[in-house]
C-alpha cells in the first residue's frame, strides 16, 4: 500500500516542532521516523508531518500549541490498533504517540487500576494478577488500555461486568488548548461522560483509572472442531448462547490458523470451528454451563480453571504490529436463516478466505444501559459478527475485504441500526453508533472542548 | 540446593516455588505471603492468628481461620497437586491452631544458603581457602535479588531479611577473604573498592581492600585506604577505626610478615574458575571463559559489559603487555561522549592492575577545570601521601615539582622547571614500577595539567610509562592547541570505540531485560544510534517500568529512547520525589567529591532525607552508587546542572563557595565556585580569589591564577585591592597573554600614585611591550614613561632608555627615532644602570669601532649576574651577544644562565640559553650541541607562544649549521620553512642571509645574491661584519657569478672593517674568504688567517682556513699536508662533513691517505661526551639523566651505543 509522503508545506510547518518532547519527535527524513509513524496495525500505512512522543502533560501541550500555531492538526494515538482509518489523513496531521506515558499502579485495596496512556493490556493485566485482581481486557495482550477503554471494550467477562469504558472512574486529559483536566464523576463531568465509549478524540487522554475486580481465576479456553463440523456446531452454539447465563461470554470463529510458530505445532495451517470464551464462577457450575458445548466432542478442549492473566492471551492473536482488517456488525439474533447465511458465506465451500469470521456473544450487562455509564451505555444486538484478515501478503487483503463483505451483505437482515466503531477499519459515520440525542450530546462536547478542530477524529 | 526433581521454594529473591523444572502457581499476594511466613519460620509451627497478623494487621476479616485455612488448603493443593488431601498435608502440616511446613534443608535456598556459609567457615578455619572459596561462590549464586523483593517493609519479614541480608555481605567479604588468602591480590582491588563502595561503614571490607592492596605491592595505595577509612568513620559516625583496622595499619606501617597470605601464590591452584562465578558487583571480574590458555589468566577475556570492543580492547591489551615489557606509549582514548571511553580507561586500569603495574587515575571536570595542576595532583597524591617516600620521590630534579604539591612561599616564576620537575617525579615512579598514568577527561584537565601531558609525551622514550587519556570529541574545548598537540603527536595511539553494532545492542539489551524480539531491537538500536550510554539509560528506564522486551513494547522504546540524554535524565528526575531533585541539582553545582552534609545543606535538606534522596537517584542510575557522589556520566551532570536556570545556579554556587570555605576548604575550592556566583563587589571575594590565584601561581599554574584574578577584577575588586589585583595578573598574564597583560597592567599604571610603583609597573610594561606589541609601540611607551618619572628615579628611568633603546633596535625602527640625542651616561651599578649598559655594549658593538668600551660595558652588565634577578632573558642576552661578537671569552657563563632557567622555572629564559648557547657553540664548531639546542628552543618556543621573533633567530642559525655540517637536506627544509614564515626585522635578515649562504652551497650564486639584497641592512648599519655578513655573502656571489673584481672589492671592504673591529675569529674568516676569491694572489691572506685564527676557539673556521692554505698548489707538502692533517682533525671533531671530505680529498690529492675511513664518524657531542664523564663517575642513568636535563632515554641509548661503539 503506497500513501504519498506529508505534503512538503505541512513538512516544512513541522520543522517547528523539532526539539520538543525533549528531542522525541520524529519529522520525516529522520532516521527515527519510519519505526516512529508505524501504527500496530502495519496495513495502514500513515505520513503524518511529524511524530511526537510527549511525556508529560506539559509537553502534550507543547505539542498541541505548536502545531497549532504550525497550522497542523493531531492525531493521539497509543498502540495504533486503531489506525486503519486514518489512513491517508495525517499528511497535515502530527501523530501524537502517547507510548512514553508508562505509569502503571494498582491500588489494591480500592481495586483501582491507574495506568498511563502507554501501558498496554498485558502489563496491566500481569500487574493486576499478581494481586488476585482482574481488569475488562480485550483478547489481546498488545491492545494499548487508553484507547481501549474509550473506544469501549468487549472483553471476557463483558456479558456479567459490561463494558470496560464504563469501569473508568476518572480520566487525565489535556485539551486542544493545552489545559490540564482530570475528569471525574465530579468533576468535568461532561466530559467525562464523552470519554467513555465515544472513541473521539476529545483530547489527549494522558491516564485513565478504573475498577478492577477481583477475578483471581476463571475457567477459561477454547473448543475446537475440524471445521467440517460447523454445520452442527454453530446451530448448537447459538441455540446454547440463548440460554447461557451472563457468567459466560464466549465467540464462535471459522479460524484459519496460520502456519507460524506460535500456535501449537497440531492446528497449525489448520481450518477449525473454536468456541472459546471463559465462564465466571465455581469449578461446578462452570462445568454445567459448558456441558451442552462439550457434548458437542470436541476435537480440542482446553476449558479448565487458569489464572486470570493468561486471558488475555486466550485468542493466540499474533502478538506485534500486524497487518489486520476488520470489518463489523451489530446482529439482532441468530435465527436458523442467519445460521445458514454464515454458514454459505464462511463454512466450507463458500470460498471465505478469512483468517477468521467470528461471531461473539453479545447481550447480558452488554444490553442493559449502565445507569452511571459513559456515551456507551450499552451494546445494541446479540451477536457481533466480525471478519477479521490477519495476512502478511498484502496481495491477500482484498479479497479479505471481499469476503468480509460478502459475509456482513449476507447478515444485513438480521443488523441492528447500531455500529461498534473499534471494530470497523473503514471509516464510517460516527452517527451509526449512538443514539441521534447522544451523538448530538457528543458533537456539541466536542465543539466545545475542540472548537478549532485541532485533533484528527477515528471516525469522521 | 537439591537436585532437579523435588519441591524448592526460594525466598532470595521473589519468592517462587518449583517443581523440577515447572514453576508453582502460588497465587496471590496474600496467599504467598503465608508460604513466606511458614518458610520464615523456618519450620516451627506457626499460630493462624499469628499468620492472619501478618497478613491483615489490625485489619483482619471476620473469620480469621478460616481464611487462612483457605489459603493453607490452597497453596497445599498447588504445592502438591497429585497427592491425595491427606497426604498434601506433608508440606504443611496443621498443628493445633497452628501451621509449619516440612521440607528438607536443601530445599529452601535460605536454609541452603546458611548452611554453605557455614561449612565455608569450618573449610577456612581448617585452611581450606579454595574449598571454602567455592562453597561461597555456591552460597551467593543462590541470590537472585534482594530476599522476598515483594515484601520489603512488612513487619513479619523486615528482621528475616535484615538477617539475611547481612550474611549475604558477610559472605561476600569472606569470599573475597578466602581468594586474597589465595593469593588473588591484585586482581581483588578493584572488586574490593566496589565493596567498600557499597558499604563504606563495614570496617572489615576496608580491612580487606588494604590487606589486598598491600599484598599487591600498594603500600602507600594501602595507607591512603586506611586514611580514607579514618576519614569516613569520622565523618560518618564520629569514631575512629576499630581495633582491626588500627593493628592492620601499624603492620602495613611494619611492613610485618604477618601480612603475607597463608599459601604463596604458586601453590594456588588455577584461578579462573572460581573467579569467573564469583557475583560481583561494577566492576565486574573478568569472566574468563574455559578456552583461555593457563597462565594467562583472563588475557583474552571481555568483560561482559564491554560489548564490540574487540579491537579497541585489543590494543590496550598490547599497550599494557608492552609496558609490563618496559615499552612507553601514549593512547589516547576519543570518541563522542557516551561511547565508552570512561569504561575501557576503566578496564585498561584493571588489566594493569592485573599484570601489577602502578596504576595512578585523574579525571577531568568542569567545575575543577581552574585548580592548577589539579588533574596533575590527583594522578601523584595518593603516592605522596607517605611522609617518607614522599621526600624520596620529590628529591634532585623532581624536587622543582614540590610546589605542586605543598603550596610554597615563592612563587614558580613558569612552569618550566615544574614541568621538568614532575616529569622527574614520574620517571622515578616508573623505575620502580612500570607506570600507568590513566586520564579521563583530558579535555576537561587545567591547562597546566594539559602542559604537562604534552611535555610527558615528548619524553615517553625510554620510560616504562604508558600515558591512558580519554578525549571527548565534537566540541570545542578552551585548551584545543594544547590537546592536537597530543593528539597529532605522531606517535600517538588512538583508540576511537564506534557506536554499537546491532549485535553489540542485543547483547546488552538480553542482560537487562531479556531477549529482546526483532522489532524491540530494531527500535533500541535506532533510537540510540549504538551509542552505549543512551542505550544504558534508555535501558534502565525501561527496566524501572518493567517492559518485556517483546515487538508489541518497541513503541515504548521509540517514546523513552527518542530523546536526547538530558531529557531522558531529567524525564527520570522529574518521576522523582522533589527531594531528590534538589539534591541532585546540589551534587551538580558541589561538583565531584561532595560530602553528604555539604549536599545536605545545598539541598536544604535534613542529612537522612538527603541520603534517601542520594540513594533513589543511584537507584535511578542519575548518581553512580558508589563513594565519592558523582554523577553516572558528565552528560547526565550536564542535564541536571542545565536543567537548573542560569541564575539560579549562580546563587547556588554563591552558596556553595560559602559552605566550602566554612568547611575549611582551600581558596582554589572556593574560587571555583567563585568563578561561577554573581559579582557583588565583595571584597572577601577579592580576597579569596586573590588568595586561590597566589596558590595557582605558586603552583606554576599561570593560566589558573589569571582565571581567578579577572574574576577578582570583575567582582569589582576597588581601591587599593583593585591595583594589587592590576599589577598581579598585568604580570602573570604576561607570561601567558601578552596583550591582555598590558591591559591589565596599563590600568594599573594609570591606576598608580606612588612613583616607584609607577616606575615599576613602566618597566613591566614596556618589557611586555618589547615582545608583544608592533613596532614603535614599546620604544615610545618607554619614552615617555621615562620622560614622566620624577628626577631622583635615576635607576628606573635609565631601564626604561634601555628599554626604549633595546626595542627601537629590534623592532628595525629609524635610529634617528631611538638614538637621537647625546649618548646617556650609565650611572651607578643599580638594575636599571646594568640594563642601559647592556644596550649601549650592544649598540657599540653595531658600530664595530671601539670594542673595548663594548666589552666594558658588556661584561659591567653581567657582573655578579645581578640581570638574572630581575630579567628573565632580554638585556642578559644581549650583553653576552656583544660579547661574542668582541671573542671575549663567556667562560661558563651559559652553564650559569642554564641553571638560572632551570632554578627559575622560566621557559623563556631557558629558550632564550638555548637560542645564544647554540651560537655560542655554533661559533666554537660544536656543530651537533648548536643544532639540539636550536631544536630545543624552537620546541620551547612553541610551547610559549611567542611572538616569534626568537623563532627567526633559532631557524636562521639552525639553517647556517646544518650547512657546516654538510647536511643539505636539513639546511634546505629548514630554510624553506623559516622563509614561509616571513620574518621581519633583525630576525628577517639573518633568516635571509642563512639562506644566502645555503644557495652559495648549493652554487646558486644569482639567488644568493637576490637574497642578500633583498635582506637589506641591519638597523645599526653594516660596520660590523661580526654581527652583519652581508659583505662576505655579496662577495662570494659575485665570485661564483664570475664578477671577481667586485667581490675581491667587496671582500676587502669587510676585512678592513674587521679589522677595526679586531675581534680575531671573525677576522680569520674575512681573511680566509678574501684570499680564497683573490685566488693565487691571496696566498698571503690565508697565511694571516691560519695565524689570526690559531688562539681562538673557532675550530670550524680554523679547519677551513687551514683547508684553504692546505690546498692552494703553491704551498708546498711539508707546510700543507699538516695543515691538511690538522683541517681533518678538526673538521671531524666538528662534525662538518664537506670541510672534512674537502680536506681528505686535498690530503688524497697529496698523495696523503687519511687514517681510518674517509666517511665522517657520527659526531660525539658535547653531550654525548658529558654523559660518558658521568657515568664514568659510577653516576647511574637516571644520575645522569636528572644532571644533565635529559631524558634516561637518551641517556640509556648514548650509553649503548658507546658501548657498541667500543666492542666494534
Amino acid at each position: 500500500m503506497t500513501v504519498p509522503p506529508p505534503p512538503a508545506s505541512a513538512q516544512a510547518r513541522a520543522e517547528t516542532l523539532r526539539g520538543l518532547c525533549g528531542g522525541a519527535v520524529h519529522l520525516p527524513g529522520d532516521p527515527g521516523y519510519d519505526l516512529a509513524r508505524a501504527p500496530w496495525n502495519v496495513q495502514a500505512a500513515t505520513f503524518p508531518a511529524a511524530v511526537a512522543y510527549p511525556a508529560f502533560a506539559d509537553e502534550v501541550a507543547e505539542v498541541l500549541r505548536a502545531a497549532a500555531a504550525a497550522g497542523l492538526a493531531v492525531a493521539p494515538q497509543g498502540t495504533g490498533h486503531g489506525a486503519a482509518p486514518l489512513q491517508g489523513r495525517l499528511g497535515h496531521a502530527v501523530l501524537l504517540r502517547t507510548g512514553a506515558f508508562g505509569e502503571l499502579s494498582i491500588d489494591e485495596d480500592r481495586r483501582i487500576a491507574r495506568v498511563g496512556a502507554g501501558v498496554l493490556w498485558g502489563d496491566l493485566v500481569d500487574a493486576a494478577g499478581t494481586v488476585g485482581l482482574a481488569g475488562l481486557h480485550p483478547s489481546s495482550p498488545d491492545v494499548g488500555v487508553v484507547g481501549y477503554s474509550i473506544g469501549g471494550g468487549i472483553g471476557w467477562y463483558a456479558r456479567r461486568l459490561g463494558l470496560q469504558c464504563n469501569t473508568m472512574t476518572a480520566a487525565e486529559v489535556v485539551l486542544a488548548d493545552g489545559t490540564f483536566v482530570r475528569a471525574t464523576a465530579d468533576s468535568d463531568a461532561e466530559l467525562f461522560w464523552g470519554l467513555r465509549g465515544s472513541g473521539m478524540p476529545l483530547g489527549v487522554v494522558t491516564a485513565l483509572e478504573f475498577q478492577l475486580y477481583p477475578v483471581d481465576s476463571v475457567v477459561a479456553g477454547f473448543l475446537a472442531w475440524d471445521w467440517t463440523r460447523i454445520e452442527r456446531v454453530l446451530p448448537s452454539w447459538a441455540a446454547w448462547c440463548a440460554e447461557a447465563p451472563d457468567e459466560a461470554t464466549t465467540s464462535f470463529r471459522v479460524l484459519h490458523v496460520p502456519p507460524v510458530p506460535a500456535v501449537p505445532p497440531e492446528l497449525r495451517g489448520r481450518r477449525l470451528v473454536v468456541v472459546d470464551g471463559a465462564v465466571l464462577g465455581p469449578d461446578g457450575r462452570a462445568a454445567e454451563i459448558l456441558a451442552p458445548l462439550r457434548a458437542l466432542a470436541p476435537e480440542f478442549d482446553t476449558m479448565a480453571r487458569v489464572p486470570a492473566a493468561a486471558l488475555a492471551r486466550l485468542h493466540l492473536e499474533p502478538e506485534g504490529p500486524s497487518p489486520g482488517y476488520a470489518s463489523s456488525a451489530l446482529l439482532t439474533g441468530l435465527p436458523d436463516a442467519a445460521v445458514a447465511a454464515v454458514l454459505e458465506t464462511a463454512g466450507p465451500g463458500s470460498g471465505n478466505r478469512l483468517t477468521v469470521a467470528e461471531l461473539r456473544q453479545l447481550g447480558g450487562a452488554l444490553g442493559r444501559p449502565d445507569p452511571d455509564g459513559g456515551a456507551l451505555a450499552s451494546l445494541d444486538g446479540q451477536f457481533l459478527v466480525l471478519g477479521l484478515g490477519l495476512e502478511d501478503d498484502p496481495a491477500t487483503w482484498p479479497g479479505m475485504r471481499e469476503d468480509a463483505a460478502r459475509m456482513l451483505a449476507a447478515l444485513v437482515p438480521w443488523t441492528t441500526e447500531r455500529e461498534y466503531l473499534p471494530m470497523l477499519d473503514d471509516p464510517t459515520d460516527p452517527r451509526k453508533a449512538y443514539p441521534p440525542e447522544v451523538y448530538a450530546r457528543l458533537a456539541a462536547l466536542r465543539r466545545a472542548v475542540d472548537p478549532a478542530g485541532l485533533f484528527v477524529g477515528q471516525h469522521g | 540446593m537439591a537436585g532437579r526433581d523435588g519441591l524448592r521454594v526460594r525466598i532470595l529473591g521473589r519468592l517462587d516455588a518449583c517443581d523440577g523444572d515447572a514453576e508453582i502457581d502460588l497465587g496471590g499476594r496474600r496467599q504467598r505471603a503465608v508460604l513466606a511466613v511458614l518458610i520464615l519460620a523456618r519450620g516451627e509451627i506457626v499460630p493462624a492468628e499469628r499468620i492472619a497478623d501478618c497478613l491483615w494487621g489490625t485489619d483482619l476479616p471476620g473469620n480469621v481461620s478460616g481464611a487462612v485455612q483457605s489459603y493453607v488448603s490452597h497453596l497445599r493443593r498447588r504445592l502438591q497437586p497429585d497427592g491425595a488431601p491427606r497426604s498434601r498435608r506433608g508440606i504443611i502440616a496443621s498443628a493445633g491452631s497452628g501451621y509449619a511446613v516440612r521440607l528438607p534443608p536443601d530445599a529452601v535456598d535460605a536454609w541452603w544458603f546458611e548452611r554453605l556459609v557455614r561449612d565455608a567457615g569450618t573449610a577456612s578455619t581448617a585452611g581450606e581457602p579454595q574449598r571454602a572459596a567455592e562453597l561461597l561462590t555456591e552460597a551467593l549464586e543462590l541470590w537472585r535479588g534482594p530476599a522476598l523483593s515483594e515484601y520489603p517493609g512488612e513487619p513479619w519479614a523486615e528482621a528475616e531479611i535484615a538477617r539475611l541480608t547481612e550474611l549475604r555481605a558477610v559472605a561476600r567479604e569472606r569470599l573475597l577473604a578466602a581468594r586474597l588468602d589465595r593469593g588473588e591480590a591484585a586482581l581483588l582491588v578493584p572488586e574490593l573498592e566496589a565493596l567498600v563502595a557499597d558499604e563504606p561503614l563495614r570496617e572489615e571490607r576496608w580491612r580487606l581492600l588494604v590487606l589486598a592492596l598491600y599484598r599487591a605491592h600498594r603500600q602507600a595505595d594501602a595507607l591512603a585506604a586506611l586514611r580514607r577509612a579514618r576519614n569516613l568513620l569520622s565523618a560518618e559516625l564520629g569514631i575512629d577505626p576499630g581495633p582491626a583496622l588500627r593493628a592492620l595499619e601499624a603492620e602495613v606501617l611494619a611492613q610485618s610478615p604477618a601480612l603475607s597470605p597463608a599459601l604463596s601464590p604458586a601453590l594456588s591452584p588455577a584461578l579462573s574458575p572460581v573467579r569467573s562465578a564469583v557475583p560481583s558487583p561494577a566492576p565486574p571480574p573478568a569472566s574468563a571463559p574455559a578456552s583461555a590458555p593457563p597462565g594467562a589468566p583472563a588475557a583474552a577475556a571481555v568483560p561482559p559489559d564491554l560489548v564490540d570492543r574487540d579491537d579497541e580492547l585489543g590494543t590496550i591489551r598490547t599497550a599494557v603487555a608492552d609496558l609490563a615489557a618496559g615499552a612507553s606509549q601514549l593512547l589516547l582514548i576519543e570518541g563522542p561522549p557516551g561511547v565508552g571511553k570512561t569504561r575501557l580507561l576503566a578496564e585498561a586500569r584493571r588489566l594493569a592492575a592485573e599484570h601489577d603495574l602502578t596504576v595512578l587515575g585523574a579525571r577531568g571536570s568542569q567545575l575543577e577545570r581552574t585548580f592548577g595542576f589539579g588533574a596533575v595532583r590527583q594522578l601523584f597524591e595518593p603516592t605522596l601521601v607517605d611522609a617518607e617516600r614522599r621526600e624520596r620521590l620529590l628529591t634532585g630534579a623532581a624536587a622543582s615539582a614540590r610546589g605542586v604539591f605543598d603550596v610554597l612561599d615563592e612563587p614558580a616564576e613558569g612552569s618550566f622547571a615544574v614541568l621538568h620537575g614532575l616529569y622527574w617525579l614520574a620517571a622515578g615512579l616508573a623505575s620502580e614500577r612500570p607506570l600507568v598514568l590513566a586520564i579521563d577527561d583530558l579535555q576537561w584537565c587545567d591547562t597546566a595539567s594539559l602542559r604537562f601531558v604534552v611535555y610527558l609525551s615528548r619524553r615517553l622514550d625510554g620510560l616504562p610509562l604508558l600515558l591512558l587519556a580519554t578525549l571527548r570529541t565534537g566540541e570545542r574545548h578552551e585548551d584545543d592547541d594544547l590537546l592536537a598537540e597530543v593528539l597529532l603527536d605522531p606517535s600517538t595511539a588512538v583508540v576511537r570505540p564506534g557506536p554499537l553494532t546491532r549485535e553489540g545492542t542485543a547483547e546488552l539489551v538480553r542482560r537487562r531485560l531479556g531477549e529482546p524480539a526483532p522489532l524491540f531491537l530494531t527500535a533500541c538500536h535506532t533510537t540510540t544510534a549504538g551509542n552505549p550510554l543512551l542505550l544504558r539509560q534508555l535501558l534502565r528506564a525501561l527496566e524501572a517500568d518493567r517492559v518485556r522486551p517483546d515487538a508489541a513494547h518497541a513503541d515504548r522504546v521509540m517514546a523513552c529512547g527518542s530523546r536526547a540524554v538530558a531529557s531522558m535524565v531529567l524525564t527520570r528526575l522529574r518521576r522523582l520525589p522533589d527531594e531528590a531533585t534538589a539534591v541532585a541539582g546540589a551534587v551538580a553545582v558541589l561538583g565531584e567529591r561532595a560530602d553528604l552534609p555539604s549536599i545536605a545543606e545545598m539541598s536544604g535538606l535534613d542529612e537522612v532525607t538527603t541520603a534517601a534522596a542520594l540513594a533513589d537517584l543511584a537507584r535511578a542510575e542519575i548518581l553512580r552508587d558508589e563513594e565519592p557522589v558523582g554523577f553516572v556520566h558528565p552528560l547526565v551532570r550536564d542535564a541536571v546542572y542545565r536543567a537548573v536556570p542560569s541564575a539560579e545556579r549562580a546563587l547556588a554556587h554563591e552558596r556553595a563557595g560559602r559552605l566550602v570555605r566554612l568547611r575549611g576548604g582551600s581558596a582554589e575550592q572556593v574560587g571555583a565556585h567563585l568563578l561561577l556566583a554573581p559579582s557583588r563587589g565583595d571584597a572577601a571575594s577579592v580576597e579569596v580569589l586573590s588568595a586561590a590565584a597566589r596558590t595557582a601561581a605558586a603552583r606554576g599554574a599561570s593560566e589558573s591564577a589569571v582565571t581567578y584574578l579577572r574574576r577578582a577584577l570583575a567582582e569589582p575588586a576597588e581601591g587599593r585591592a583593585r591595583l594589587d589585583v592590576l599589577c598581579e595578573l598585568g604580570l602573570l598574564e604576561t607570561l601567558v597573554d601578552g596583550p591582555a597583560g598590558l591591559e591589565h597592567l596599563g590600568a594599573a599604571y594609570e591606576l598608580a600614585t606612588e612613583p616607584a610603583d609607577r616606575a615599576e609597573l613602566a618597566v613591566a610594561i614596556a618589557w611586555t611591550h618589547v615582545f608583544t606589541s608592533s613596532p614603535g609601540i614599546a620604544s615610545a611607551f618607554a619614552q615617555d614613561a621615562a620622560a614622566a618619572l620624577p628626577d631622583d628615579l635615576v635607576d628606573a628611568r635609565q631601564g626604561l632608555v634601555a628599554l626604549q633603546r633595546i626595542s627601537g633596535f629590534m623592532h628595525g625602527l629609524d635610529p634617528a627615532r631611538w638614538q637621537a640625542g647625546p649618548e646617556p651616561v650609565v650611572q651607578g651599578d643599580g638594575d636599571g644602570a646594568r640594563m642601559l649598559a647592556a644596550t649601549l655594549a650592544w649598540e657599540v658593538a653595531c658600530a664595530g669601532a671601539d670594542r673595548d668600551r663594548s666589552v666594558e660595558l658588556a661584561r659591567f652588565a653581567l657582573a655578579d649576574d645581578r640581570l638574572f634577578e630581575v630579567d628573565s632573558g632580554l638585556f642578559w642576552v644581549v650583553a653576552a651577544n656583544a660579547r661574542m661578537v668582541a671573542d671575549d671569552d663567556l667562560g661558563d657563563f651559559w652553564e650559569r644562565a642554564r641553571a638560572q632557567a632551570h632554578a627559575r622555572g622560566s621557559l623563556f629564559t631557558a629558550l632564550s640559553v638555548n637560542l645564544w648557547q647554540g651560537l655560542w657553540q655554533w661559533r666554537r664548531g660544536e656543530l651537533a650541541d648548536a643544532v639540539a639546542c636550536f631544536e630545543a628552543m624552537l620546541e620551547q618556543e612553541r610551547m610559549w607562544g611567542g611572538s616569534g621573533t626568537g623563532r627567526s633567530y633559532a631557524l636562521a642559525f639552525l639553517v647556517g649549521a646544518h650547512v657546516d655540517r654538510g647536511d643539505l637536506d636539513a639546511a634546505r627544509a629548514t630554510a624553506e620553512l623559516a622563509l614561509a614564515e616571513q620574518p621581519g626585522g633583525e630576525g628577517g635578515r639573518l633568516v635571509r642571509h642563512a639562506v644566502a649562504r645555503l644557495r652559495l652551497a648549493d652554487g646558486d650564486w644569482a639567488g644568493a645574491l637576490a637574497l642578500v639584497d633583498a635582506a637589506g641592512d641591519s638597523v645599526l648599519g653594516g660596520a660590523n661584519p661580526a654581527w652583519n655578513r652581508q659583505r662576505a655573502l655579496r662577495a662570494a656571489a659575485l665570485a661564483g657569478l664570475g664578477r671577481r673584481p667586485e667581490a675581491v672589492e667587496v671582500q676587502q671592504e669587510e676585512v678592513a672593517l674587521l679589522r677595526r673591529w679586531g675581534a680575531p675569529s671573525f677576522l680569520g674568516t674575512g681573511l680566509r674568504r678574501l684570499g680564497e676569491i683573490t685566488g693565487g694572489a691571496g696566498l698571503e691572506h690565508l697565511r694571516e688567517a691560519v695565524a689570526v685564527l690559531a688562539p681562538t676557539t673557532a675550530e670550524l673556521e680554523k679547519a677551513r682556513a687551514e683547508h684553504a692554505l692546505g690546498r692552494s698548489p703553491d704551498v708546498p707538502d711539508e707546510e700543507a699536508v699538516p695543515l691538511l692533517r690538522s683541517a681533518v682533525a678538526r673538521a671531524r671533531d666538528c662534525g662538518a662533513q664537506q670541510v672534512f671530505a674537502d680536506a681528505c680529498a686535498a690530503l688524497a690529492e697529496r698523495g696523503h691517505a687519511v687514517e681510518g675511513a674517509c666517511d665522517l664518524p657520527a659526531p660525539v657531542s658535547v653531550t654525548v661526551r658529558r654523559i660518558l664523564d658521568l657515568a664514568g663517575t659510577g653516576l647511574g642513568v637516571h644520575e645522569v639523566a636528572q644532571r644533565l636535563f635529559l631524558t634516561p632515554g637518551t641517556v640509556r641509548a648514548a650509553l649503548e651505543h658507546a658501548q657498541v661503539a667500543a666492542q666494534a
